[in-house]
């Protein structure tokens, strides 16, 4: 009897999981529509995937995924295609001359305080 | 986060204004002045900003190669009409060489041409801290006598979303092209306005 009912509340339970997650899924995707995008498409999804993926701890993270894997490229954590190039034949490059002589008026070195 | 926690939180944002929601501090740049024109800068619509941070003195012999990446870079860019190269400059009073003006030379003679913007040290200060990982330094006297040779793209609200080491400029092209796709393929992320 005691065994049947467990059974019977595991099922209501995990419906009721169900169904909350399916209502928290919704209103984050009106939380997109309703702020006109503000909250950003990624975000409340994010912040579910965070509640169902427990390695997923820091939500914060995912606004700073891009910044944070550029700054981790910039380190050698990845190769580009530039970097597999012959850096010399690159580096050929950098004899680029400057398109001319500037003109810097007078008004301009006055206000960088220039002589 | 429990579930009662975002409730509370989606609650919370579904009530508040738009605007609230996309409150965020002024751009860093705010309160510069562009010589060129000798107003205060403004931001140009819709256009991310590659900002360097350099005395117009060559405090390093690296200045050179800095501007040389940046500007190979926008010239390959399929990003180049979208973005524009900006250095934020101490006034030539405020830094320790008065009579050395070769950043400021090379900055003016590329094309397209350097938008240089400067103002009160505190406010040029003010404006690199506001940059994760920008800075000036000063000696003893209040002089400027260095600064980063790192590139920083911006959003055009200002949010910095890259922060390129001065080391390596042959992965800019790439890197810098990343980071503009990942904006652009999520336009209402509010890091990327």
């Amino acid at each position: 009897m005691s065994n049947g009912l467990s059974e019977t509340f595991s099922k209501v339970n995990h419906v009721r999981h169900i169904l909350m997650d399916v209502a928290m899924f919704t209103a984050a995707i009106g939380l997109v529509v309703s702020t006109g995008g503000a909250a950003g498409l990624l975000d409340p999804v994010g912040i579910f995937l965070g509640m169902h993926i427990p390695s997923m701890a820091d939500i914060g993270a995912i606004g700073d995924f891009i910044g944070g894997a550029m700054e981790n490229a910039a380190g050698g954590t990845f190769m580009t295609e530039a970097v597999s190039l012959d850096p010399h034949a690159m580096h050929g490059g950098h004899t680029m001359p400057p398109v001319g002589d500037p003109v810097i008026s007078q008004s301009f070195m006055d206000m960088m305080g220039g002589p | 986060m429990h579930r009662r926690q975002f409730l509370t939180t989606l609650a919370a944002c579904a009530f508040m204004r738009p605007s609230l929601v996309l409150a965020r501090d002024a751009h860093p740049f705010a309160g510069l002045i562009n010589p060129d024109t000798g107003r205060v800068y403004a931001p140009q619509a819709g256009k991310f900003t590659l900002a360097m941070f350099m005395t117009a003195q060559e405090s390093y012999p690296g200045c050179g190669g800095a501007f040389l990446g940046i500007q190979q870079t926008l010239a390959v860019s399929p990003w180049r009409d979208q973005i524009a190269p900006v250095l934020v400059m101490p006034k030539i009073s405020d830094q320790t060489n008065g009579s050395d003006i070769r950043n400021l030379r090379r900055a003016k003679s590329y094309d397209p041409p350097y938008t240089i913007l400067t103002g009160a040290l505190p406010d040029v200060v003010r404006a690199s801290e506001a940059v994760e990982g920008a800075f000036f330094e000063l000696n003893a006297q209040g002089k400027v006598n260095g600064h980063t040779l790192d590139a920083f793209l911006l959003t055009p609200a200002g949010n910095m979303i890259f922060h390129h080491r001065a080391d390596d400029y042959f992965t800019l092209v790439d890197l810098l092209d990343r980071a503009m796709r990942g904006c652009r393929r999520s336009l209402f992320r509010p890091a990327c306005l």
